[in-house]
């Protein structure tokens, strides 16, 4: 069996919602292997150590990131992970996944560079589908 | 003989203007070490007849949170600075008030400093007005805080949990089951659309006021008219509506722009939904300013509202007047909202099989 991509990341602190989508992309086989870290700050210290060590395989090509978690939300694990300018990020697309339908949100995402896109909860099978699909074509 | 009339001519000022602002006038002399209170002072600290002023005394006059405060102000009178100031000041009879306060050095003819001298009014009821007003302020300050905070809670808490709702009835296999366990589950699936629905609508009723904060912009009606009718195209021609508008009176408005959207938005969708089943329906748009206020009208030439028994309910939340299924009563809410946040108001004409013709005072 080909999956569209090898790793795909959640970060995200909702438990419900993490063992929903993890069941979406087991049943659609939309990524071979899931990262899944609770907040901006685990996330950030994994991508740290990762990129050091620059194993392409250890890189996700695909994040699932939420905007509001503890101890590091999601403006700051961009905002951090901005700062280290890591060259293989080019090769991750990261999409906002966020219950907030607050246009200011919205706004503010499009203004940062590393955000492909904002996909507002609930995420239909089918639009995570056209996420890991696309990502393999480009 | 002329100085001495002037001077009979001040003593009649100085008591009337006196009695209307109800200031008192009080002097300390350093010299002679006496204090004196005027006759207006004298009333409004509630003194006996009897009573002398003396430098010892005089700090009982204010209210002990104030009492460094107004000694440091003495001081600083004595050394040659003038004050003006609000304190909380005590009668004889120990009643609370608060007053505005002048003190000026008094000087002999060598400029040396003598004394002090001032007057006191009583502003306890416009300085209670001043707290309770400011008070109410905070207090609105507050409220607003707590209702973005609301919006907040809303738009993330509660969202979070129904759509994690509608993702699992998405996930649910539904093939193997019997056709009254499906109904049952059809409504699960429903309730959490629903849920989604009502939650976006309060969303957008409370951000209204917090997005009506932002600069105002210069809208242009025309354009907003065309994106709008754009963004309901499928609607509009399979209701082969007839648009005739005409902005040339007033073209442009201060405004926000999805607010000017959202406003042309519902009413021409309001006016389509309750079209008339069997008549073309014909929407006219039209802007028109007088005595300096600029309006904006839609009007139509549907089936109407009946104002005498709804005229109340028109604008209010989840109030619909029509047996349509599709009525959501959400649109002209938000609507009115969005119009008086501005400043604005919102008319309605109607007359039952006639039309219904919606003004907007900008």
């Amino acid at each position: 069996m080909k999956y569209p991509i090898e790793l795909a990341c959640i970060i995200d602190d909702d438990d419900m919602y993490i063992s929903l989508i993890t069941k979406v992309i087991d049943l659609r086989k939309l990524s071979k292997n899931l990262l899944i870290f609770r907040n901006g700050k685990e996330a950030l210290s994994y991508f740290v150590r990762a990129f050091k060590r620059l194993d392409r395989r250890d890189i996700p090509e695909v994040i699932l990131l939420d905007l509001n978690m503890p101890v590091m939300d999601g403006w700051q694990f961009l905002n951090e992970l901005g700062k280290y300018d890591f060259p293989d990020l080019s090769d991750t697309t990261i999409y906002i996944v966020s219950s907030s339908i607050n246009p200011a949100d919205l706004e503010r995402s499009k203004a940062i560079s590393l955000v492909k896109d904002f996909l507002v909860k609930p995420i239909k099978p089918s639009e995570l589908a056209e996420v890991f699909l696309t990502k393999k074509v480009s | 003989m002329e100085h001495r009339e002037l001077f009979v001519m001040d003593d009649f000022y100085y008591e009337e203007i006196s009695n209307l602002t109800g200031a008192g006038g009080w002097m300390i002399d350093f010299e002679q070490k006496k204090s004196y209170f005027d006759k207006q002072a004298r009333r409004i600290l509630q003194v006996p007849n009897e009573f002398v002023p003396t430098l010892k005394n005089g700090y009982k006059f204010y209210a002990e949170e104030d009492n460094a405060k107004a000694t440091e102000l003495f001081f600083g009178c004595a050394q040659g600075i003038a004050f003006t100031t609000e304190i909380k000041m005590v009668t004889y009879k120990g009643t609370v008030f608060w007053a505005r306060a002048h003190g000026k050095p008094l000087k002999n003819e060598k400029g040396e400093i003598v004394g002090i001298r001032g007057v006191f009014q009583n502003i306890d009821k416009e300085k209670n007005k001043a707290l309770r007003l400011e008070k109410s302020i905070d207090l609105i300050e507050k409220h607003n805080n707590r209702l973005y905070n609301f919006a907040h809670i809303v738009s993330h808490n509660l969202r979070s949990h129904v759509s994690n709702l509608q993702l699992t009835a998405e996930l649910f296999e539904t093939a193997n089951l019997n056709q009254e366990q499906k109904e049952l589950f059809d409504n699960f699936a429903s309730i959490a659309r629903n849920l989604d629905v009502t939650i976006q609508h309060l969303h957008e009723v409370v951000t209204i006021q917090t997005q009506a904060d932002k600069d105002l912009e210069t809208v242009n009606i025309l354009e907003t008219f065309k994106h709008v009718v754009a963004s309901i195209k499928q609607i509009v021609s399979q209701n082969d509506v007839d648009f005739y508008t005409e902005f040339s009176e007033v073209e442009n408005v201060q405004y926000i722009h999805a607010y000017l959207e959202s406003i042309l938005l519902n009413f021409i969708t309001n006016a389509i939904k309750y079209r008339k089943p069997d008549v073309r329906p014909e929407i006219r748009i039209y802007t028109y300013q007088e005595k300096e206020k600029q309006y904006l009208v839609v009007e139509d030439n549907g089936i109407g509202i009946d104002l005498e028994s709804h005229r109340d309910k028109i604008f209010q939340l989840y109030k619909t007047f029509h047996t349509n299924t599709d009525a959501v009563g959400l649109g002209l809410f938000l609507t009115r909202n969005q119009v008086e946040a501005l400043g604005g108001k919102v008319f309605v004409e109607s007359t039952l099989g006639k039309g219904t013709k919606f003004t907007v005072q900008f």
